[in-house]
C-alpha cells in the first residue's frame, strides 16, 4: 500500500518537471533516496514522461493548410510554401475576372438566344427543374404545359431538391426555352399535419413539406396531383410560391422558392420572375455545424427589356465532413436594360452587371466578378445585394474571407 | 531550403509582419512554417481529429496575422500562438461531440505494436482526464511548457496548474500502474 501523501506526490511531479529551485531539489532528491516508495513512484512517472518524450508520432500539418491560411488572408500563395499552386495573386485575379466575365457573356448569350427560339419547336417534356418563369405576354412564347404528369414533376422536384447548382445551371442551360410554372401549377400540399400546413392553404402559395424521415421523390410521388395552368396575365400584385423541402440524409436541406409576378411601369407592362433558393443544412452527427446558401436567380421580362440576375452566397461553417468540403455551385447572369430610363423613373431599381462563377470542388476555390445590385421601390419587395470586386476562396477552408466584400439583403413580404 | 529569414527571431518575424512592409508576409511564412507543425501536434492530441486540428490550425494563423494589426508588442510568439490554438480547440470542443474519424481510429491501431504499446496505452488514458487536466498535461509533457506558460495560456493560476498538472499525472499513473508492473517484472526477467 502506498504511504505517500498528496505533497510527497507533488514534490516528485515538480522535481521532474523541472519547478523546483536547486535546492528545493536537492532535498527532495535527498528524500527520495531515502524512500523507496518515493523512489517507485518517480520511476513510474518518469516511465510516462519518458515515453511521451520517446514519442516520435509525426503530425505533418497538410500542405493545404498554408495555402488555405494564405488565400484567406489574401497573402499571395508564392510566399507560401510550393504547393497547391504557384499561381500568383495577379494571375488569379486576372482568371478569375476572365471566368466571371465568360460566366455573364455565356448567361447572357443563352438568355438572348432563348429569346428567339421559335416556341412551337419546343418540346414540352424537357427535364426544368422548379423555376418558374413567364414571359411578355404580347410575344406569345409563354409555354404552358397544361397538363403536366406527376412523374414529370417528381422528376423535376427530385432534380431542384438536389442542389441549388442544378437549379441555376439547369434553368440557364435550358435553350428550348420550355417555360414552366411548376411551382404555381402544381398545387400540392404534402403531409398536410405539419406544423407549415397554413401555407398550402393560401392559393398562392404551394408548400410542399417533408418530414426528416420521407424522402422527397416519394411523397411528391405519391400526392402532386397536376393542375391545368392558367395562362398568367400580368396583374399588379405579388403572389409568391413557397416550396421547402427536407431531406433525410447527411444534408438535411431548407429550400425557398419564391416567385414574384407582375408589375406595371408608365404602361409598360412586364412581369417579373424572382427565384431564391435558401439552402440550409442543419447540424446533425454527420455534421460539425451548418452550411447556409443562399442563391438568387431574378428574371426581368417587359416589352423591351430583357435581362438576367444572378446572384449566389455560401457561408460554410462545416469543420470535419469532408464530403461538405466540396461543395460546387456554378452561377452566372448579366442584366441589360435597354428600357431602364423609363424604370428608374418609377424607382423600380437601379441596375449593373453582373457576372460570376463559383466553383467550389476542383480547383475548390471560387472566382467572382462583383456586381452591385439594387432593387427598391417595388411593391413588398425591395431586394438589395450588393457584391465588390473578385476574390478567391477555397471552399475547402470553412472561412470566407472576401477581397472587398459581399452583401446581400432582401426583405421579402408576400 | 531554408528561408532567408530563418535566422529571425520570433518577435522579430513578428515586427516584420506588423510592418507590412516588402517581408511580411514572408515573415509570416517562416512563422507559420516554424510554429505550424507544433500548434497542429498540439490540436491533433487536443481534439485527436484530424480535419479539426487543420480546421483550429489555419484559424489560428489567421487570428495570429490578424493580430499583428495591432501595434502589440510580442515577446513569447510560441504563447501567444498555443493561447490562440488552445482557446480555439476549447471553443471547437464544447461545440461538439467527441467523433473519431476512420482515418484517427486506423492512425491509433496501425500505431498499435509493441514499441508503443505504452504510448498508445498513455494516450488512451489520457482521453479519460478532465478537459482542464488533459489540457495541462498535454502542454506539460508534449509541449513541454513551464509551469508559469501554461498558467498564462490557460488563464489559470500557477496553484492551479501544479494541481492539475500533478492529479493528472497521478491518474495517467495509476491507470497504467499494472501495466508499468508488469513491464518492469517482464524487463527483470530479461
Amino acid at each position: 500500500m502506498n504511504n505517500l501523501t498528496n505533497n510527497d506526490f507533488e514534490l516528485i511531479t515538480q522535481l521532474l518537471d523541472g519547478e523546483l529551485s536547486s535546492e528545493q531539489a536537492a532535498e527532495v532528491t535527498k528524500m527520495i533516496e531515502s524512500n523507496p516508495e518515493m523512489q517507485a513512484e518517480m520511476d513510474r512517472l518518469s516511465e510516462i514522461s519518458n515515453a511521451i518524450r520517446n514519442d516520435n508520432e509525426q503530425f505533418v500539418p497538410p500542405k493545404k493548410a498554408k495555402d488555405n491560411v494564405f488565400l484567406a488572408l489574401g497573402i499571395p500563395l508564392a510566399v507560401s510554401a510550393p504547393s497547391l499552386t504557384s499561381m500568383s495573386s495577379e494571375i488569379a485575379n486576372l482568371i478569375s475576372i476572365g471566368a466571371a466575365f465568360t460566366a455573364s457573356l455565356l448567361t447572357f448569350t443563352m438568355f438572348y438566344s432563348l429569346n428567339n427560339v421559335d416556341s412551337s419547336s419546343v418540346a414540352t417534356n424537357s427535364n426544368v427543374p422548379i423555376v418558374s418563369s413567364y414571359e411578355k405576354a404580347t410575344n406569345n412564347n409563354i409555354i404552358i404545359e397544361e397538363e403536366q404528369t406527376a412523374l414529370e414533376v417528381e422528376d423535376d422536384l427530385a432534380t431542384s431538391s438536389n442542389t441549388n447548382s442544378n437549379l441555376v445551371t439547369t434553368r440557364n442551360d435550358n435553350s428550348n426555352r420550355t417555360m414552366r410554372s411548376t411551382s404555381s401549377n402544381v398545387n400540392t400540399n404534402l403531409n398536410s399535419s405539419n406544423a407549415n400546413n397554413d401555407l398550402a392553404n393560401d392559393d398562392n402559395i404551394v408548400a410542399l413539406v417533408q418530414t426528416e424521415n420521407e424522402s422527397i421523390n416519394t411523397s411528391v410521388s405519391e400526392n402532386i396531383t397536376p393542375i391545368t395552368t392558367p395562362k398568367r396575365d400580368l396583374i399588379s400584385a405579388w403572389d409568391a410560391n413557397i416550396i421547402t423541402s427536407r431531406k433525410t440524409g447527411l444534408q438535411t436541406n431548407n429550400s425557398i422558392f419564391l416567385e414574384g409576378n407582375a408589375l406595371t411601369s408608365n404602361g409598360i407592362p412586364f412581369t417579373r420572375d424572382y427565384l431564391t433558393i435558401i439552402r440550409t443544412k442543419a447540424t446533425s452527427n454527420n455534421l460539425n455545424s451548418g452550411q447556409f446558401d443562399v442563391s438568387f436567380l431574378t428574371n426581368f421580362f417587359a416589352t423591351d427589356m430583357r435581362g438576367i440576375i444572378s446572384a449566389g452566397l455560401s457561408w460554410y461553417d462545416q469543420n470535419s465532413n469532408p464530403d461538405l468540403r466540396n461543395p460546387v455551385f456554378v452561377g452566372g447572369g448579366i442584366e441589360y436594360t435597354p428600357t431602364f430610363t423609363s424604370l428608374l423613373a418609377n424607382s423600380y431599381f437601379d441596375s449593373f452587371v453582373n457576372g460570376q462563377l463559383f466553383l467550389g470542388s476542383n480547383p475548390s476555390y471560387k472566382m467572382e466578378a462583383g456586381i452591385s445590385t439594387t432593387f427598391g421601390g417595388m411593391t413588398n419587395f425591395p431586394i438589395v445585394i450588393g457584391y465588390t470586386r473578385n476574390y478567391v476562396r477555397d471552399y475547402q477552408f470553412i472561412r470566407q474571407e472576401l477581397n472587398d466584400g459581399l452583401f446581400i439583403g432582401t426583405e421579402i413580404s408576400f | 531550403m531554408g528561408s532567408k529569414l530563418d535566422k529571425y527571431s520570433d518577435p522579430e518575424l513578428f515586427e516584420l509582419v506588423q510592418s507590412r512592409g516588402k517581408l511580411a508576409d514572408e515573415a509570416f511564412s517562416e512563422l507559420y512554417d516554424r510554429h505550424s507543425p507544433r500548434v497542429f501536434a498540439y490540436c491533433r492530441r487536443f481534439l485527436g481529429n484530424k480535419e479539426e486540428a487543420q480546421d483550429v490550425l489555419q484559424e489560428t494563423f489567421i487570428r495570429l496575422y490578424k493580430s499583428s494589426n495591432s501595434d502589440r508588442e510580442m515577446t513569447n510568439v510560441p504563447a501567444f500562438i498555443l493561447t490562440i490554438a488552445r482557446n480555439l480547440c476549447v471553443n471547437s470542443q464544447k461545440k461538439k461531440k467527441p467523433l473519431v474519424s476512420y482515418e484517427d481510429y486506423m492512425f491509433v491501431r496501425d500505431n498499435n505494436n509493441d514499441d508503443n504499446e505504452l504510448l498508445d496505452l498513455i494516450k488512451m488514458a489520457m482521453e479519460t482526464l478532465p478537459e482542464d487536466y488533459k489540457e495541462v498535461f498535454i502542454l506539460r509533457e508534449y509541449e513541454g511548457l513551464s509551469y508559469q506558460d501554461i498558467a498564462e495560456i490557460t488563464e489559470t493560476s500557477l496553484t492551479n496548474v501544479k494541481v492539475r498538472i500533478y492529479r493528472a499525472k497521478q491518474k495517467i499513473k495509476d491507470i497504467l500502474e499494472p501495466y508499468l508492473v508488469d513491464l518492469n517484472k517482464h524487463e527483470k526477467d530479461e
